[in-house]
């Protein structure tokens, strides 16, 4: 029999969750940055595992790395909208907007409504579950979970370890982690392309505009 | 075939597997049948069901259908706007909005576009400032709750031995019998790799006959 109290029961279902969403992005969530004047730098919160978007009034930043930005501005500090966040050297879970705010934005109550979004600087990120609010969906919870707590319980040193089942479970952890990514590339990810087919992204989009040939040479 | 009849099976697969009538319960087996049940419709996503009308919200590019009264939605097939009768693009993954528009969350107009965006939410845009009219959400549905024993499954009868195969491992792992417990778990993975199949691609051989269509899966 497993050796394990309810104490430790809760407690490895808990670091179970925490694992599994840390390795696998199954969790968005919203924080939405107090931009002050003349300050490049924010701090995100520490559940945060990998920055998917980052907006400035509803307008897109992009992710750019500190050496691009040496690089191109030299140590000029430019002052204005910012355009581009930069995600290294900051130390963790850091990041700076360049060129740096000239404008005080306030914390928005919604960032994932279009009022806040309007209104904010809104950092979207992967997040780390907290067992509470960001979980495992319920009708995968039970499942995947339960083979977390078995190959830790049965890896215990003491009464109770048993290599064998550890192996057992470490392997069914394997498989039940690889075929919930899987579902999640299925249901999270892909565009359906039911209605409009799928890879015709190019067809929706338009066109690059091109100068007319006959004034300004050839164009592609 | 009905939960009951299920029960039945399993519990005498269990005694011929050296397991004690009595070992587990009643309530313990149903357990493992719903678990088995949730996980298999979840992962095959056979189960697809159209939602009542919702209401358009103001000002929002995210919808979460579960917080919206869907309570066994799982993710969205395809959005149907009642307002012109026409079904939202479903070509352009949330990323390449950016495409659209750099700032397409500030999009106002007749929504066109959706996207798969998180468990929780999907992605809209155009958005509307002021709502009017409804939707409907074609979506994948969570297993129903089984809550007696004339409850049957929304499985095709054919593949009704994949929750008695799921059932039968998990319960036997639960015993510690975990070589007995790897022979089903085995037989389940091989039969629900097809099942899962032909819930994706169910059409594929009328369909493959079109040049450059792409088969949706």
């Amino acid at each position: 029999m497993m050796n394990i109290d309810s104490a430790d029961l809760e407690l490895l279902v808990n670091q179970g969750e925490k694992s599994i969403s840390d390795e696998i992005n199954f969790l968005k969530d919203r924080y939405s940055i107090p931009a002050e004047v003349g300050k490049a730098e924010y701090l995100l919160p520490d559940y945060v595992n990998s920055i998917t978007r980052v907006t400035w009034l509803g307008y897109k930043l992009d992710p750019m790395p500190k050496r691009y930005q040496s690089e191109i501005f030299q140590d000029s500090k430019q002052y204005g909208r910012p355009y581009w966040y930069i995600y290294d050297t900051l130390g963790i879970r850091k990041i700076s907007l360049f060129p740096i705010p000239n404008q005080s934005l306030p914390v928005v109550p919604d960032p994932w409504g279009g009022l806040g979004i309007a209104r904010g600087a809104i950092c979207e990120f992967w997040r780390i579950s907290d067992n509470v609010n960001f979980t495992l969906p319920h009708y995968s919870r039970r499942q995947l979970l339960r083979y977390y707590l078995a190959q830790k319980t049965y890896q215990r040193e003491g009464r109770g370890n048993k290599m064998s089942l550890w192996k057992y479970y470490s392997a069914r952890w394997a498989i039940e982690k690889a075929r919930f990514s899987d579902f999640l590339d299925s249901v999270n990810t892909r565009p359906r392309g039911i209605v409009v087919p799928q890879g015709s992204y190019g067809r929706t989009l338009p066109h690059d505009p091109m100068l007319p040939i006959d004034r300004f040479g050839t164009s592609e | 075939m009905n939960r009951g009849e299920l029960r039945s099976i399993i519990k005498a697969t269990l005694a011929l597997k050296g397991i004690e009538t009595g070992y587990y319960q009643n309530s313990e087996i149903d357990n493992h049948i719903q678990d088995a049940y949730d996980y298999t419709i979840a992962n095959s996503l056979c189960h697809i069901k159209f939602s009542p009308n919702i209401n358009w919200l103001s000002y929002e590019n995210y919808y979460d259908f579960k917080s919206l009264g869907i309570q066994d939605y799982i993710g969205t097939v395809g959005i149907f706007n009642n307002n012109d009768n026409l079904w939202l693009r479903d070509n352009v993954p949330a990323r390449l909005f950016d495409g659209l528009r750099i700032d397409w969350e500030l999009w106002i107009g007749n929504p066109q576009f959706w996207s798969p965006h998180s468990l929780r939410h999907i992605a809209i845009a155009p958005r509307f400032n002021v709502a009017v009219g409804t939707l409907r959400c074609l979506y994948y549905a969570e297993a129903p709750a089984l809550n007696s024993d004339s409850d049957g499954f929304v499985i095709a009868p054919d593949q009704q031995d994949l929750l008695e195969w799921r059932a039968l491992g998990t319960l036997l792992e639960e015993a510690e019998e975990s070589q007995k417990a790897l022979t089903y778990m085995n037989d389940f993975e091989d039969k629900f790799v097809l099942f899962q199949d032909r819930c994706r691609a169910f059409a594929r051989s009328d369909a493959i006959k079109r040049v450059g269509e792409s088969i949706p899966r």
